[in-house]
């Protein structure tokens, strides 16, 4: 086992739009909990309360802290992060772990892995720091401070550990002001001390915990398991009202819905991008591809197409994704050679179908066996591996393509049948079918086929005095 | 000069009248000879719109196009868009189709059929793409034989016999009844002049 922490230290930064003015993220108690580069350069610092921040930079933009929306976002990098590894884990606030070990050989190798999940976080734009090492919590203590630390070993581990300041380490306030206060100030020192003392005195989290990083205790993890529908959201801190301008939030968030269906081994053939106003209804763009398919390229180029005949008629505040209906995408080799007409590619043309149309709109054909002709035949689910009953209507005498169900009454002009002001007139017949005793539905016909003037044939028949039109030759 | 004149005519970009009805052209024999010997390439084209103007449903339009998709069946799905009515699988059946490879689309709106025709034409899974659908603008059309084009497939449209404003589709045929059986008259075939009436027993 081998676990790679990730550590987002701006991360609630770095869930808003990037900004191009001065910046910060304020606690409840009005003081600077994050701010950016550029409010760093006006001297802000995190800490300080709002008001002096405000006296520094008038034009500072402050947004308040929502614990939620950071939690939610750090779920769908989560779900993202699943395309690395099927372990993966949320951590304290920021933190996100992965266990690696298991994937190095699919990737590559280690670093390669650690290259391209570092690669892709920063196309989500997300800067993060991370740590490897062979237990979750000594991952998750130095992803914090010293980033790209690789360990492999336990003694390097302790040896690495040992100099950690507690102060950095994510521990209740008033237990590390105790620790501090007793004199100790890094790991080693609490290593050095008596166990049962240490536990009794300070905590026995914290003693578990220590165990936990060095590997003597196990630490079990409730993994993560991401929602089978996708949706991400991208607020502009702007009012945008240039299409162009979302393309950028579009490309992130379609990137996260390709992370999380290679997860799962899922495709989409439809996503929605919405674009919430400031008021009114948000405009909704729905897009389909013809095949299932979870390339974020692909879907970004649609939308860039889109984009250039949409007018974005209000600002728009916030961009979300929407993906609800996920079907398995099985992976299906590639061909050496290029063939249309691979048999097995229907699938795709007939999802793409009954994702517009409705699944009751698109359906295969069967005959059935039946000599009441509505009850020979029925729809159903298509599928070219199904097989084919005995015929024992292929003998039967000549039937028309096409039919009507149910039959239509003939009309009686002057001594003459006629349907939609055609006059019919007989040509061969009768031909009797009887059946349906069994099921209530009896039927005693005297089939005839009848043309007209434009030669169109005509199956028609004769039932209880009354005449009807059941078919047309085609 | 002779050799040169022929290196000349030997030229992809040079086009002769009298090749029209060459070979070459990819196509699935109708089944009818005396209507393939009138057709570019010698069947329904592959990679083109072939749209069949009729009067009335029934007259035969469908037994034409019977023996091509007999034939097609046996290995490649076939669409049948907005049909008028139900295509009845019995009849199907006795004319040689495989019916576990027919897909029947019902559309609600021109918009909803012509969205259905065109990616049927472009999915490449299926060969031929039968269509019922009236009063396409030009724009569309050149867009299915584009769609027919890249999905290779046989796109049949039928159509009502009024629309006879030029389009542009590979192959356009006019279907009449006449006391022989079927009276085929070519409005348009590439390459070649419009010719017929071909009589056909169906």
């Amino acid at each position: 086992m081998l676990w790679a922490a990730w550590y987002f230290p701006q991360f609630p930064l770095q869930i808003a739009a990037p900004m191009l003015d001065a910046f910060c993220i304020i606690e409840p108690d009005q003081t600077i909990a994050f701010c950016n580069e550029q409010a760093l350069a006006h001297g802000i610092k995190p800490g300080m309360s709002l008001a002096s921040a405000y006296s520094l930079s008038p034009t500072l933009r402050a947004r308040p802290r929502d614990t939620a929306l950071e939690q939610q976002a750090l779920q769908q990098l989560a779900a993202w992060a699943l395309q690395f590894t099927a372990k993966v884990h949320l951590a304290d606030p920021q933190t996100l772990l992965l266990e690696i070990g298991g994937s190095e050989r699919y990737f590559g190798d280690r670093q390669q892995i650690l290259d391209s999940i570092t690669e892709g976080l920063q196309g989500l734009g997300y800067r993060a720091h991370y740590a490897v090492t062979p237990t979750p919590r000594a991952s998750q203590w130095l992803s914090r401070n010293q980033h790209a630390t690789v360990i492999t070993d336990r003694i390097a581990l302790k040896q690495t550990l040992d100099p950690l300041a507690l102060h950095t380490l994510p521990l209740p306030p008033a237990l590390l002001k105790r620790l501090l206060q007793t004199g100790l100030r890094t790991l080693n020192d609490c290593f050095m001390l008596p166990r049962t003392g240490f536990a009794q005195r300070f905590s026995q989290t914290l003693q578990r915990q220590l165990d936990q990083a060095l590997g003597k205790q196990a630490d079990p993890r409730a993994g993560f398991s991401p929602p089978l529908q996708f949706q991400a959201t991208s607020d502009m801190d702007a009012d945008v009202t240039q299409s162009e301008a979302l393309l950028f939030p579009a490309h992130r968030l379609l990137w996260q819905l390709q992370g999380f269906l290679r997860a799962h081994g899922k495709g989409v053939q439809q996503w929605r991008l919405l674009l919430q106003h400031v008021r009114g209804e948000p405009t909704e763009i729905c897009m389909q591809t013809v095949e299932l398919s979870q390339d974020s390229r692909q879907w970004l180029q649609l939308i860039q197409t889109r984009m250039h005949n949409l007018h974005v008629t209000q600002p728009v505040r916030a961009l979300s994704v929407h993906a609800e209906c996920l079907y398995n995408l099985t992976p299906v080799n590639a061909s050496l050679f290029l063939s249309t007409q691979d048999p097995t590619s229907w699938q795709p043309w007939f999802n793409c179908l009954t994702a517009r149309l409705g699944r009751e709109a698109v359906s295969g054909l069967q005959a059935m066996e039946d000599h009441r002709p509505e009850k020979s035949w029925s729809t159903q689910r298509p599928d070219d591996k199904q097989t084919i009953h005995a015929d024992r209507n292929g003998n039967a005498s000549n039937r028309p393509l096409w039919l009507l169900d149910p039959a239509q009454p003939l009309g009686n002009h002057q001594q003459r049948l006629c349907w939609q002001q055609r006059h019919l007139q007989i040509t061969q017949g009768p031909e009797r079918i009887t059946g349906g005793w069994w099921d209530g539905q009896d039927v005693e016909r005297d089939y005839f086929i009848a043309t007209d003037k434009s030669g169109v044939l005509y199956w028609i028949f004769f039932e209880k005095s009354y005449w009807y039109i059941h078919g047309l030759f085609g | 000069m002779i050799p040169n004149l022929d290196q000349l005519l030997r030229h992809p970009h040079i086009w002769r009248g009298q090749d029209g009805l060459k070979k070459n052209l990819t196509s699935i024999g109708t089944g009818f000879e005396a209507l393939d010997t009138l057709l570019p390439g010698g069947g329904w084209p592959v990679g083109g719109l072939t749209q069949i103007l009729i009067d009335n449903h029934g007259i035969g339009e469908l037994r034409l196009v019977m023996p091509a998709l007999a034939g097609i069946s046996q290995h490649h799905w076939i669409a049948w868009i907005a049909p008028p009515y139900i295509p009845y699988a019995p009849a199907l059946k006795q004319h040689g189709i495989q019916l576990q490879r027919v897909l029947s689309v019902r559309a609600k709106n021109r918009d909803d059929c012509f969205w259905a025709v065109e990616q049927s034409l472009r999915a490449g899974a299926c060969m031929a793409v039968l269509a019922w659908v009236d009063g396409l603008a030009r724009a569309q059309l050149r867009r299915l034989q584009l769609a027919a084009e890249t999905g290779r497939a046989v796109a049949l449209l039928f159509s009502h016999r009024q629309n006879t404003s030029p389009a542009p589709v590979s192959l356009r045929l006019q279907l009449r009844a006449c006391h022989q059986g079927l009276r085929i008259d070519i409005l348009k075939r590439r390459g070649a002049w419009a010719t017929g009436p071909v009589f056909l027993t169906v």
